[in-house]
């Protein structure tokens, strides 16, 4: 065969395999729902699996999976139609999006807290005072505005941790650190929300006492702050109570926060050593998001009427 | 185990490994169609500083980090999106998707082109002079020359570069499922987010036996389309 028809078949196969891709992957049509989610939704109990188990739906179209950060311009530029968002993000109001209502109860509440290590509160037991400041003293729609300057304004994490105490006379007068050679290491999964709450909490026990404060912000999911936190490489970071019990604990979904709050902390105590300080008031649960315009032309408002459209569907 | 194992993520491997076959495919045909031609171009134009150009910032297209490449093709495409649709865009939709596979095949094509160019030009540039000589004192036609002569002794080298690519954009494209395009970094990611190394075997292993396969598969077209005089026992590349 010459090779002037080799190159030709070469270039024919290629063609096909390429045309056959295109033509067998699956696109979203019309009507079909097109879901994305981030990574850690899709493997824990309380995401992805547990949700569609709990409310009996399926997506036509198999959920995308991407960056939390880009979920919420996907969904407001239209390109998928739900998203798993957080509560406190406060592009929810910045893109004019709806959280639809949780109807039958699956997702447990999700009160943000230190979370810290029982041996550095031994060593350090100022710090449960120091962090009552900020105990009960962030509500959701504080924590929104909070996130909304990072997340659309790109203002870093440290500024508007450090303006926030500023403007509620919560920041200490301790100078820095001369000689200590003990630091408090400061962790925090990879999200918007965390650097802040962990700037926040770096920043009152640097200015309220004379340690020098390591941040290890950004540090990926959830189980890997969590062991972080067991084997000692950070002392403390910011969980939410759903996640601890679900996540963590492996337990089934409770509804009452406080039920919650008393059970995450009796375990953990006994079992890993870690003791939960008083929550910081929010509620960052996880909710499905949808565009509000898109959510309302379909009727829909909570997670049992999009489970009912994809079925009617 | 094993069983088990295929039994809970074989679903999740197919569905994976496709979205992972299409990226990578789609990327290296691109790349192909647009590098090839290029390279020919390149070594048959009187501008020396074009090839120079050219050359160069194929080079620092492969100089910048592919994660930073991603990112920054999605920034482009939201740019766009701005420029066509104005600072509110989002809220209407935009020109074009900014996540997904768009901006993904973008950047694995953009990155697959260098080592095509590359060795498409040097495959054509080290056919020995002697031979271009012989060819023109044989009476043969410029076109002759090129398609008889040193297409056939460059074609080799192109499909070396055509197989390093195909490597490389596999493991470049587990990092688009970060922008939603899907394929088996989807897996790896919720391995590293969630610390579950099943999701990572998961994700892991599939990538690597298709760039395995990939490259045996390449490597025989390699042979298939060496001149048979050429051929020797280890190939070129």
């Amino acid at each position: 065969m010459s090779l002037k028809k080799r190159i030709l078949i070469i270039f024919f196969i290629f063609v096909v395999i390429d045309a056959f891709l295109i033509v067998l992957s699956p696109r979203s049509s019309g009507d079909a729902i097109q879901a994305a989610f981030d990574a850690e939704f899709f493997s824990r109990p309380d995401g992805y699996p547990g949700l569609i188990k709990h409310y009996g739906f399926k997506f036509r179209i198999p959920p995308l999976q991407m960056d939390p950060g880009l979920m919420y311009r996907a969904l407001a530029s239209g390109t998928v139609d739900v998203i798993d968002g957080f509560a406190t993000d406060g592009r929810i109001l910045a893109y004019n999006l709806v959280t639809l209502y949780d109807d039958q109860g699956f997702f447990p509440p999700y009160h943000a807290a230190p979370l810290i290590r029982e041996e550095t509160l031994n060593a350090f037991p100022e710090i449960e005072d120091i962090l009552r400041l900020i105990a009960e003293r962030i509500d959701d729609s504080t924590m929104q505005r909070l996130n909304l300057q990072a997340d659309e304004k790109g203002r870093k994490a440290y500024n508007i941790a450090k303006e926030f105490l500023i403007e509620h006379g919560w920041l200490g007068t301790a100078a820095h650190p001369h000689v200590s050679e003990e630091k408090i290491i400061v962790g925090g999964k990879h999200f918007t929300e965390q650097e802040i709450v962990g700037e926040l909490i770096a920043i009152l026990l640097e200015t309220h006492l004379n340690v020098s404060v390591e941040r290890k912000l950004n540090m990926g999911g959830t189980m890997i702050c969590f062991n972080a936190l067991r084997s000692g490489d950070i002392d403390l970071y910011v969980e939410y109570t759903g996640t601890g019990l679900i996540n963590i604990l492996k337990r089934n979904v409770i509804t009452n926060p406080n039920e919650v709050y008393t059970n995450v902390k009796d375990a953990f105590k006994r079992e890993f050593q870690l003791v939960w300080l008083r929550p910081l008031g929010f509620n960052n649960t996880y909710t499905l998001t949808m565009k509000k315009g898109f959510a309302e032309q379909l009727g829909i408002v909570s997670i049992s009427d999009l489970a009912r459209y994809i079925k009617g569907n | 185990m094993i069983q088990q194992f295929l039994l809970r993520f074989g679903e999740d491997i197919g569905v994976h490994t496709f979205q992972h076959i299409y990226l990578t495919f789609i990327s290296l045909t691109l790349s192909a169609c647009i590098a090839i031609p290029l390279g020919i171009f390149l070594t048959k134009t009187r501008h020396k500083k074009l090839v120079g150009v050219i050359m160069n910032l194929a080079n620092i297209t492969q100089t910048i980090p592919t994660l930073a490449l991603l990112a920054l093709t999605v920034t482009l495409f939201i740019v766009v999106n701005r420029i066509a649709g104005g600072a509110e865009w989002y809220r209407e939709g935009g020109l074009i998707p900014t996540i997904g596979r768009l901006p993904a095949i973008t950047a694995l094509v953009l990155y697959a082109l260098l080592p095509i160019l590359r060795n498409t030009y040097t495959g054509i540039k080290q056919v020995d002079s002697a031979l271009l000589e012989v060819a023109r004192g044989m009476g043969m036609s410029q076109r002759q020359i090129m398609t008889q002569v040193e297409l056939p002794l460059a074609l080799p080298f192109m499909m070396a570069g055509v197989r390093i690519s195909a490597v490389w954009t596999i493991g470049i494209a587990t990092l688009c499922g970060l922008i939603g395009a899907g394929g088996l970094g989807d897996l790896i990611l919720i391995g590293l987010r969630s610390n579950r190394f099943d999701y990572l075997l998961a994700g892991t292993i599939p990538a690597a036996i298709l760039a395995l396969i990939f490259d045996g598969l390449m490597s025989l077209l390699e042979r298939w389309l060496t001149p048979i005089g050429l051929r020797t026992a280890g190939g070129i590349g």
